[in-house]
């Protein structure tokens, strides 16, 4: 029953285009943030950041973010990295 | 023999390692700068405050006078960075969950040890000290000056003003969409920070490639010292900025022309240089060129 509800749920928000486009906006913005992210941590992914004093100042404003990045974009790309080299 | 004329440079930077004589020939130029009328402020940015100790004078963060038309100051670097970093703290406390802060406060402290940090509080204390005080001084002596691999990347502004018109474009295409979500997006503070960068890069950029911007690199005799002395000439130059004179410290008599550029010699002094009387006859050497 539970699941039938889910898929009306799914096929309504489907048919309509509910929050469908706000979603993808929003996701947007958020991997745009990531990739800020990526340049002020990228010291994390092992590549230095000469001007990490500077680029500290943005942290505070991305800090939401960073979990979010240390588990998709930080793994993803050592994933992908380390999927195509192996480890050391 | 080549040879120089420092009238026409508003902003000296000498550069040489630990205990070659940077604080006292910086105080005997910025001496020789003001008996000539220019009014100067001379800044230390020793973190050995040996400037307080040469002058006889407590020095504070603000210009204190020495004696006519000469002002110093000494810039604790150390405590800048750490009022800076407390800065961006107090900014995470307004913001960041509870849950989240000490996570975030712990990467934050992570930049007062980070490779290039003090370089980056020596550029930032130039920019603010230029910035501050351009109008009420005509000549600007730093004791000592970036590293060369700092210079470099202030010297060639054009790519560090790309790196961060391309953040800040990154950024406004995030806020972008989170309009068009229908999210309300006033003035951010990310933009701002990173324009306020840029305004110092830019600034930056220019004095180190200006040609009324000095830099000398002071040199002790013998072989190793000379050696550490070509090696800063060149790390300066493969930077982009040109040296203009090499300041020859300690020598008994005078040579040539070290490195192919303008040498002033300077003898090694009687006493040692504590007050600005023992500086006279550097002084004196120093208004031969001015």
């Amino acid at each position: 029953m539970k699941g039938f509800l889910r898929d009306v749920k799914l096929f309504f928000i489907g048919a309509l285009g509910f929050d469908n486009a706000t979603d993808k906006l929003k996701k947007r913005a958020l991997y745009k943030d990531l990739d800020l992210l990526t340049l002020i941590l990228s010291d994390e992914i092992g590549i230095p950041n000469p001007l990490y004093y500077h680029t500290v100042e943005l942290l505070p404003y991305l800090s939401s973010e960073v979990e979010a990045w240390r588990e998709s974009e930080k793994a993803s790309i050592l994933w992908r990295v380390l999927g195509e080299i192996g480890e050391p | 023999m080549k040879s120089v004329n420092l009238k026409g440079f508003n902003v000296f930077f000498l550069s040489g390692k630990g205990g070659v004589g940077k604080s006292t020939l910086s105080t005997s130029l910025a001496l020789s700068l003001s008996k000539k009328g220019f009014k100067t402020l001379l800044v230390s940015l020793d973190p050995a405050h040996s400037l307080s100790i040469l002058l006889k004078e407590e020095l504070g963060g603000s210009p204190t006078q020495v004696i006519q038309n000469l002002f110093s100051l000494e810039v604790d670097l150390e405590r800048s960075m750490r009022e800076y970093l407390k800065r961006v703290e107090k900014e995470a406390e307004k913001i960041v969950s509870p849950a989240l802060i000490g996570n975030v406060k712990n990467q934050i402290e992570l930049a007062y040890y980070s490779p290039g940090a003090l370089e980056l509080a020596t550029v930032d204390s130039i920019y603010q000290i230029i910035r501050k005080y351009e109008g009420d001084f005509e000549k600007f002596v730093f004791d000592t000056a970036p590293s060369g691999y700092t210079v470099r990347l202030m010297a060639s502004p054009d790519k560090l003003l790309n790196w961060v018109d391309s953040l800040i474009k990154v950024r406004e295409e995030s806020l972008k969409y989170r309009k068009m979500a229908g999210e309300p997006v006033g003035r951010d503070p990310v933009v701002e920070v990173l324009r306020r960068r840029r305004e110092e890069y830019s600034f930056l950029g220019k004095v180190f490639k200006s040609s009324k911007t000095f830099f000398g690199v002071v040199v002790n005799p013998g072989k190793l010292p000379l050696e550490i002395g070509k090696r800063t000439v060149e790390e300066l130059e493969r930077a982009g900025v040109r040296v203009n004179l090499i300041l020859a410290n300690r020598f008994q008599g005078k040579g040539g022309n070290l490195f192919g550029k303008p040498t002033l010699y300077f003898p090694p002094l009687k006493e040692e240089p504590i007050g600005i009387e023992p500086l006279e006859p550097f002084v004196e050497l120093f208004l031969k060129v001015l």
